[in-house]
C-alpha cells in the first residue's frame, strides 16, 4: 500500500469517480452483446466504483485531491476537487447505489438493461455533483441525474408511474431553471463559473446580485430536494415509482444535492456569521450574509425565513406522513421532514451542529433506502403498499419486522439507534445558536413520528391477513370515480412479466446488508467515528470562512 | 438593448409562471416550461454581449473578446431542455394513451 497516497491512481481519483459510472453506460450494452448479462455487469462495475469510493479513505491520503481533465486548470477547464465532505458522502452515494441496484425491481428484471443504465447515469449525476468545483458542470450533473431519475420513475410504464413522472419531472425541470438563473446572476456578476475565482469576485459584486443568485441556486436546490413551500410534487413524485428508484431518489439524489449545497454555501457564498446563530436554507440565503455584511436586519429577517422554512417542512412532513395511507407517500414525506433537520443544523451554524446534519444526512439516507426495501417486501408480497395491507406480514417474516424496527427507531430517533445522536445534538446546538423553534420541532418531530412507524409495525406483527389476501398488481380500487379500468391497465404490462415473487433472494440480502449498516451506524461506536469524522469536515467547512 | 433584451426575459419568465400555475392541460404545461427556459437562454446569451466584441478565436481579436462560456452554457442548457421536453411529451403520449385525457383534472388521481 505504500506511496498509494501520491500514486497516479489517487490524483486522478475524483476524475474516476465521474468516469467510471459514466463509461458502464455504454460498456453495458456492448458486454451484453457479447453475453455478458447487464444485471452482472453492473453489479461488479458498482461494486468497483464502490471500491474507489472508499479510497480516500486508505491511510496517507492528501485531501483536498484536485484534478482537472485535459490538464486545462479550473479557470480554462474543470475541475473536479475531492476534498473532506465528498469524502464523507461518496461512499454513502455509492452504497445506496449499490444496494438500490442489488435490489431491483421485478421491472428491472424485465429489462435489465435499461434499468442499469439508467442507473450508472444517475451515479454518475450524483458523484458528479459532489465533485464538481465549477458551476456549469455542477448544472450539467444535476440534469443528468435528473433525466435518469424521471426515466426510473416511469419504470413501470403503467399510469401511476407516469403520473408520478411528469409531476417529478416538471418541479424538477423548473428547480433546474431557477438553478440556471442563479449561475447567469453569478456569471453577470463575476464573469467566471468557476466556483473559488467566482466566490472571490463576488465578494466586491454588487448585493442584488449577490443575494439574487444565493435565493435563486437555493430555490432551485430547495425545489429539488423538496423543501415545504415547494414540496407538493414529492409524494406523488415517489409513490409511483418502483420501490428501489424511491429509494435510489430519497437516499444518494438526497445526499448529491446537500453536498452541492455546501459546496455553494461555504465554497461560492463563503459561508455565513457562525459564532451569531445566523441561520440558513440549504444552500446561499444565508451565504449573502457574509457579503451584505453589517445589515444585522436584513440577516435577522433571512433567518427567520429559513427558520419558517425549516420548522414547517418538519411540521408538514411529519403531520402529511402521519395521514398518509400508503407507505412510499408517508416515507416521503417523512424525507421532507428530515431535510428540514437538516437545514436547522445547517442553519443554527457551528461545527457541532454543521456535524450533526452531516451525520444525520447519512443515518437518513441509509435508513430510508432500508424502509423503501421493508416497504418493495411488503409490495412484493402483498402486492400493494397500502399499510393496512401489511397485516400479519411481519410475523410471516420475522427479520423483515426486525428491520423495519431497528430503521423507524433509528429515524425516530430513539437512543441505541443512529439517529438519536445525531437529533440530540441537533437539539441542542439549535437551542444554543437561539433557534428555540428549530430545537422544539426537532424535539416535537420525533413524537410526531413514532405513531406512524409504530402503526405499521403494530399492524405488521397483528395475527391474520388482510382480507384480499391474493396480490393484486395494481391496487386500481384507490378511486373508484377514476377513468382507468383495471383491464387496461393490465393490458399495459408487456407479456410474460415476471411474477412478484423473483426478487425475493435478492430482496432479503439487500434488507441485510442495510441491518447490518443499521447495527454498524448504530452502535455507538461506529457512529462516535462517524461524527468525528463529520466533526472534523465541519471544522474544514467553517474553518475556510473564517 | 439592455433594456428591451432584460424586458423580454422579464416578460417571457411571467407569461411562462403564470402558465405553470394557471393552466390544466399537459401540453400547455410543456409549452410554459419552454418558454421558461427560452426566457433564461435570453439572459444567459445576453450576460456575455459585449459591444462589439469579437469572437474568442487566438490570434484574431483585436477588440475586445466575448468569453465563449455563456455559449457553451445556452448551448448545453437547450440540449438538456430539449432532452426534459421530449422526456414530458413522450410522458403525456403514455399518459394520454392509459388514462384517456391530458387534463390534469382528470388525469391526476393523487392528492393531499
Amino acid at each position: 500500500m505504500a506511496g498509494l497516497g501520491d500514486s497516479l491512481l489517487m490524483q486522478q481519483l475524483p476524475s474516476l469517480l465521474v468516469a467510471v459510472p459514466l463509461s458502464f453506460v455504454p460498456l453495458l450494452y456492448f458486454l451484453e452483446k457479447v453475453g455478458v448479462p447487464a444485471r452482472g455487469a453492473a453489479l461488479a462495475g458498482m461494486g468497483l466504483c464502490l471500491l474507489l469510493s472508499f479510497l480516500p479513505w486508505v491511510e496517507g491520503t492528501e485531501l483536498p485531491i484536485s484534478a482537472s481533465p485535459g490538464g486545462w486548470g479550473g479557470l480554462l477547464g474543470i475541475e473536479l476537487l475531492l476534498d473532506g465532505r465528498a469524502r464523507l458522502f461518496l461512499p454513502v452515494i455509492s452504497a445506496g447505489v449499490f444496494v438500490s441496484a442489488l435490489f431491483g425491481t421485478r421491472w428491472s428484471q424485465r429489462w435489465p438493461l435499461s434499468f442499469y443504465t439508467l442507473v450508472f447515469l444517475l451515479f454518475t449525476g450524483a458523484n458528479g455533483l459532489l465533485l464538481t468545483n465549477d458551476l456549469f458542470n455542477a448544472f450539467v450533473f444535476v440534469e443528468i441525474a435528473g433525466i435518469a431519475t424521471h426515466a426510473l420513475v416511469a419504470f413501470r410504464g403503467d399510469g401511476d408511474g407516469l403520473e408520478s413522472a411528469f409531476k417529478y419531472l416538471m418541479a424538477a425541470a423548473v428547480g433546474g431553471i431557477l438553478i440556471l438563473w442563479g449561475i447567469v446572476l453569478v456569471f453577470t456578476a463575476t464573469g467566471t463559473l468557476w466556483i473559488p475565482l467566482a466566490a472571490e469576485r463576488l465578494a466586491d459584486a454588487p448585493p442584488v446580485f449577490v443575494a439574487g443568485a444565493a435565493v435563486l441556486l437555493a430555490s432551485g436546490i430547495a425545489l429539488k430536494g423538496g423543501l415545504v413551500p415547494m414540496h407538493a410534487w414529492k409524494a406523488d413524485g415517489l409513490a409511483g415509482a418502483p420501490s428501489a428508484v424511491a429509494a435510489l431518489l430519497s437516499g444518494p439524489i438526497l445526499t448529491a444535492l446537500f453536498g452541492f449545497g455546501l459546496r455553494i454555501l461555504y465554497g461560492l457564498f463563503g459561508g455565513f456569521p457562525v459564532m451569531e446563530g445566523a441561520s440558513a436554507v440549504t444552500g446561499g440565503v444565508e451565504g449573502s450574509f457574509g457579503v451584505l455584511g453589517s445589515a444585522g436586519e436584513v440577516r435577522e429577517l433571512l433567518r427567520g425565513m429559513v427558520f419558517v422554512v425549516a420548522v414547517s417542512s418538519i411540521v408538514a412532513g411529519h403531520v402529511m406522513a402521519l395521514a398518509q395511507s400508503r407507505m412510499k407517500r408517508m416515507l416521503a414525506y417523512s424525507s421532507i421532514a428530515h431535510m428540514g433537520y437538516i437545514v436547522v443544523g445547517v442553519g443554527a451554524g457551528g461545527e457541532a451542529a454543521l456535524a450533526a446534519a452531516l451525520t444525520h444526512a447519512i443515518t437518513h439516507a441509509f435508513m430510508k433506502v432500508g424502509w423503501f426495501f421493508v416497504c418493495g417486501e411488503l409490495r412484493r408480497t402483498r402486492g400493494t403498499d397500502r399499510i393496512a395491507a401489511a397485516r400479519g406480514a411481519f410475523r410471516e417474516a420475522p427479520w423483515l419486522g426486525g428491520a423495519a424496527i431497528l430503521f423507524s427507531m433509528s429515524l425516530v430517533g430513539i437512543p441505541p439507534a443512529a439517529g438519536f445522536g445525531s437529533k440530540w445534538v441537533l437539539v441542542l446546538e439549535s437551542a444554543n445558536a437561539g433557534a428555540w423553534g428549530g430545537a422544539v420541532a426537532i424535539a416535537a418531530g420525533g413524537a410526531l413520528a413514532l405513531p406512524y412507524y409504530l402503526r405499521i409495525v403494530v399492524r405488521g406483527f397483528e395475527p391474520g391477513r388482510p382480507r384480499a389476501a391474493t396480490p393484486v398488481p395494481w391496487d386500481s380500487s384507490e378511486s373508484p370515480s377514476c377513468p382507468e379500468p383495471a383491464a387496461e391497465l393490465a393490458a399495459e404490462l408487456p407479456e410474460g412479466a415476471p411474477p412478484h415473487d423473483t426478487t425475493g433472494a435478492l430482496g432479503v440480502r439487500a434488507v441485510a446488508i442495510l441491518v447490518c449498516a443499521a447495527l454498524i451506524l448504530g452502535g455507538f461506536a461506529g457512529y462516535g467515528l462517524l461524527f468525528s469524522e463529520a466533526f472534523s469536515v465541519a471544522t474544514e467547512l467553517v474553518g475556510s470562512v473564517l | 438593448m439592455g433594456a428591451i433584451i432584460m424586458t423580454t426575459v422579464l416578460g417571457l419568465t411571467g407569461i411562462a409562471i403564470y402558465g405553470l400555475l394557471t393552466r390544466r392541460h399537459l401540453i400547455r404545461l410543456v409549452i410554459c416550461f419552454n418558454v421558461l427556459e427560452i426566457a433564461v437562454l435570453l439572459a444567459i446569451v445576453y450576460a456575455g454581449f459585449v459591444e462589439g466584441g469579437q469572437a474568442p478565436i487566438v490570434g484574431g481579436a483585436e477588440a475586445a473578446y466575448v468569453s465563449a462560456l455563456p455559449h457553451a452554457v445556452a448551448l448545453t442548457a437547450i440540449v438538456i431542455a430539449a432532452s426534459s421536453t421530449a422526456l414530458m411529451l413522450a410522458y403525456v403520449v403514455r399518459i394520454y394513451r392509459t388514462r384517456g385525457s391530458v387534463r390534469i383534472e382528470r388525469v391526476r388521481r393523487w392528492r393531499g
